[in-house]
């Protein structure tokens, strides 16, 4: 029973930093129709900042996620701008591959680059807190505060799509793009925005990963494949499916570490990927 | 207040519009009537900036606009409400109406424009707070009009909003597209329910194979006998 709440406690904070990690790429493929295999690397690139903002100017990872994050935000601006606005005008499954070709592109580019100027070795962020045991369970403090500081996140995430004019018309474009155009909406700066908010995410996201695992140079495309994964099972383009999605496929693989072995844990989410694609293709939370 | 000249869309190598112009003056309900595939929402489409013409021209109150990205065309004072509502459904109806108003000129007027539409249309009021994909065909066809007024646009382009609608309802979008019209907004109307589209609209125009055909006072294509047999459906006697 201990290790069931254990499982079950790792499991919805390791959920929340997939939907968070997730989040920029069911964005991008929700309102600019494009599937960015480079998003991983994007979380990469966030945690070997954190890595190197602790070691060399003794940044504390929460303080670096957040300049990280803001500094990611332009990354995504520019990249955007310099690679893939100009494809936007193709037909949508022109773009779909053309976009594929471009980030894979990219992603390849990224990784070798950090291999070679980080020497390629898995780097973790050195930063620890005491944990925290009740009632039998173990609660590490780092993995709490962490927890919230994924929850907060995920509460602004959601105020900002319900409630702000910009936020909200960021969905409108996801829903009905010619819709979005004809009632004057900038649907080119909402996509500019909407690639340097999910560049921002990944970055900050990929300090509080680099805290709790490692990152390595070579991780960023199976990374965004599982987060393909994510946003399949949660439903394309459905914003609150990505926690469902990020929920469901840590438990998945919370659970199958703990009874069948770490070895296979590695695999649910592809299994779970084709899975969803044959039996519910539209996600838990999408639509058809 | 409204000039398009000579008029030239290609999609690809196909040529879908041939020179078309057509102008809508202050005050006017302007119908654009013609079969499928006329070249009607093509049309449409470039005026609003959705479709780049490849020639031509389009002015609003005498400033060009073609060429103009769409949102800027929205700010210029034109919106079209488009074949198909194309509202958001996973967006309550408060929402939709809202994001209307996205413009910054039109976002600083929200409260009041927000008053307007809801005495438009009182039957948003209390289903505001309900998701818009749960709103009958009507009701979605009413916000779809209600989102596109938020901008407080100077003309309204329609693109058949009598689609899929019940007489009854028809009649009732009609009567408020008149009131919109009283308020002093032109309207330009693409309508395949002629009767009601002629029994409401000043001028016609007619378009066939992307060109206009004809033109004229509702009043006077009304009478011949060509439109009725072609667009009204009623027999044409032989004998007269």
């Amino acid at each position: 029973m201990a290790a069931f709440v254990q499982i079950l406690i790792g499991s919805v904070l390791q959920g929340g930093l997939y939907a968070l990690g997730a989040f920029g790429l069911s964005l991008s493929f929700g309102v600019l129709k494009i599937l960015n295999l480079s998003h991983g690397d994007f979380l990469m690139l966030g945690g070997f900042g954190g890595y190197f903002a602790l070691v060399y100017l003794g940044l504390n990872p929460f303080v670096s996620a957040i300049v990280l994050g803001a500094a990611f935000f332009l990354v995504g601006i520019g990249y955007h701008q310099a690679f893939l606005a100009r494809l936007s005008h193709r037909t949508p499954q022109g773009l779909l591959v053309a976009s594929v070709m471009v980030t894979l592109g990219t992603a390849l580019a990224i990784e070798d680059l950090t291999s070679f100027l980080s020497g390629g070795a898995p780097v973790g962020i050195p930063y620890r807190l005491h944990s925290l045991t009740w009632g039998g369970a173990v609660f590490p403090v780092l993995r709490l505060i962490l927890l919230a500081a994924t929850l907060i996140l995920t509460i602004a995430l959601y105020y900002f799509f319900s409630r702000t004019f910009l936020g909200r018309a960021v969905r409108a474009s996801t829903i009905n793009r010619d819709g979005a155009l004809l009632v004057g909406i900038n649907i080119r700066r909402i996509a500019l925005f909407t690639f340097g908010l999910g560049t921002a995410l990944a970055a900050g996201t990929g300090v509080f990963y680099a805290t709790l695992f490692t990152v390595e140079p070579f991780m960023g495309l199976a990374l965004a494949l599982k987060y393909l994964a994510v946003i399949v099972v949660g439903g394309m383009g459905s914003l609150p499916g990505v926690f469902v999605g990020g929920l469901v496929i840590a438990a998945a693989e919370g659970f199958t570490a703990y009874y069948a072995g770490p070895r296979w844990s590695p695999m649910v989410a592809f299994a779970i990927l084709v899975a969803a694609l044959l039996l519910k293709p539209q996600g838990l939370l999408g639509r058809e | 207040m409204l000039e398009v000249r000579d008029l030239q869309v290609l999609y690809g190598s196909i040529q879908v519009l041939w020179g078309v112009s057509l102008r809508v003056e202050k005050g006017e309900i302007v119908t654009l009537l013609g079969p499928n595939g006329a070249g009607k929402s093509t049309l449409m489409r470039a005026i609003s900036g959705l479709v780049r013409p490849q020639a031509g021209t389009v002015e609003l109150l005498g400033a060009r606009i073609d060429g103009l990205k769409p949102h800027r065309i929205v700010e210029a004072g034109l919106v079209q409400i488009p074949e198909g509502r194309q509202i958001w459904g996973d967006l309550t109806v408060q929402d939709n109406i809202e994001l209307g108003a996205f413009a910054p000129a039109a976002r600083a007027q929200l409260a009041r424009s927000l008053e307007w539409v809801y005495t438009l249309f009182p039957v948003l009021v209390q289903r505001r707070r309900m998701l818009a994909s749960t709103l009958s065909g009507g009701q979605q066809q009413m916000l779809a009009i209600a989102r596109g007024l938020m901008s407080r646009p100077r003309l309204l382009l329609l693109d058949e909003p009598s689609l899929g609608l019940a007489p009854q309802i028809v009649e009732e979008v009609f009567e408020i597209l008149i009131r919109i019209n009283e308020e002093g907004i032109p309207v330009l109307l693409v309508e395949q329910n002629v009767d009601f589209a002629l029994q409401i609209a000043d001028r016609t125009y007619v378009m066939e194979n992307g060109r206009i055909v004809r033109e004229g006072t509702s009043q006077a294509l009304r009478a011949t006998d060509e439109i009725r047999a072609a667009y009204l459906g009623l027999r044409v006697d032989p004998g007269s």
